[in-house]
């Protein structure tokens, strides 16, 4: 009855997503069951959003996998250096996504600020931050997995 | 024996000509081994080998010196970004203490920023975010 816990549409924004990370894609939908679409820049991950708004509930996008450093996938754009909170600040604000998760080698100190602020200003959407260099160690993985479904009330 | 050294020497010399030549081939043959080696530690890991995050850093190492293929402003912009993750990843293979080093291998569920604002920051951290 209620499709839309059902089908998990994530957008992941990585610009290695598409090659070096292929085999992490294909985990994440084998183990996480989800429906996979990527973006290798800031500029094709805005356009994706931009595509979906449009489409019926279903097919929204309930996560967003971002890294944080992100190119912008523009001509001569000067976007700012972590387009990847950029990013999860629209995609949190304007998208109504429920699960942002960043997955980023950038040391969660270096962000913290920002984190905070991203949670501050959308208190409905869940929030959380992994750091690819442990991705595989202990239960990271699967960590991730479960943060996409969840959703702040 | 000599025959070996031969092979040998025309097989250097070969990748030296294409290293000028055809440099893409090259390239292509680096991301596939990088692909190759971010599937084996995959597969490890959902083997449950231990040695599968060990694999996937080096794999991430691998992908993060990218050439410089093309000399236009996005190529040498994607070149810089790939730059700033590896100086990431080496700065967190490097040993540390304290809050900054749990913080990098901080993978906490919507974790809140806690840390006491009497406690002073490192000097990272503070020369990260001036440059962010």
């Amino acid at each position: 009855m209620n499709n839309h816990a059902t089908t998990r549409n994530v957008l992941w924004a990585d610009d290695d997503a598409g090659d070096t990370l292929q085999s992490i894609a294909r985990l994440l939908q084998k183990r996480g069951k989800l429906s996979l679409v990527i973006a290798e820049d800031y500029q094709q991950a805005v356009e994706r959003l931009n595509g979906i708004a449009i489409a019926g509930p279903n097919d929204r996008f309930t996560a967003l996998i971002v890294d944080t450093i992100l190119p912008p996938g523009i001509r001569d754009a000067a976007l700012g250096n972590y387009l990847g909170i950029k990013l999860a600040q629209l995609a949190a604000a304007t998208h109504g996504i429920g699960a942002i998760v960043f997955l980023s080698v950038v040391p969660y100190g270096e962000v913290a600020h920002h984190f905070a602020r991203l949670e501050t200003d959308h208190p409905t959407v869940s929030f959380a931050y992994f750091n690819k260099l442990v991705l595989f160690d202990g239960t990271h993985f699967d960590d991730l997995l479960g943060s996409l479904a969840r959703r702040r009330t | 024996m000599l025959v070996a050294s031969l092979v040998i020497c025309g097989v250097v010399l070969i990748a030296m000509v294409l290293r000028f030549v055809q440099p893409k081939l090259l390239y292509g043959l680096r991301r596939f081994l990088r692909e190759v080696g971010t599937n084996k530690a995959t597969l490890d890991y959902e083997a449950g080998r231990r040695v599968a995050n060990r694999e996937f850093v080096a794999a991430l190492m691998r992908g993060s010196r990218p050439e410089t293929e093309e000399a236009t402003a996005s190529a040498a912009r994607r070149r810089a970004n790939k730059v700033r993750e590896l100086y990431r990843i080496l700065e967190s293979a490097e040993p540390a203490s304290g809050w900054d080093r749990e913080a990098t291998g901080c993978e906490r569920m919507r974790r809140r920023v806690s840390r006491p604002s009497t406690q002073p920051r490192s000097t990272d951290e503070t020369k990260s975010l001036a440059s962010g």
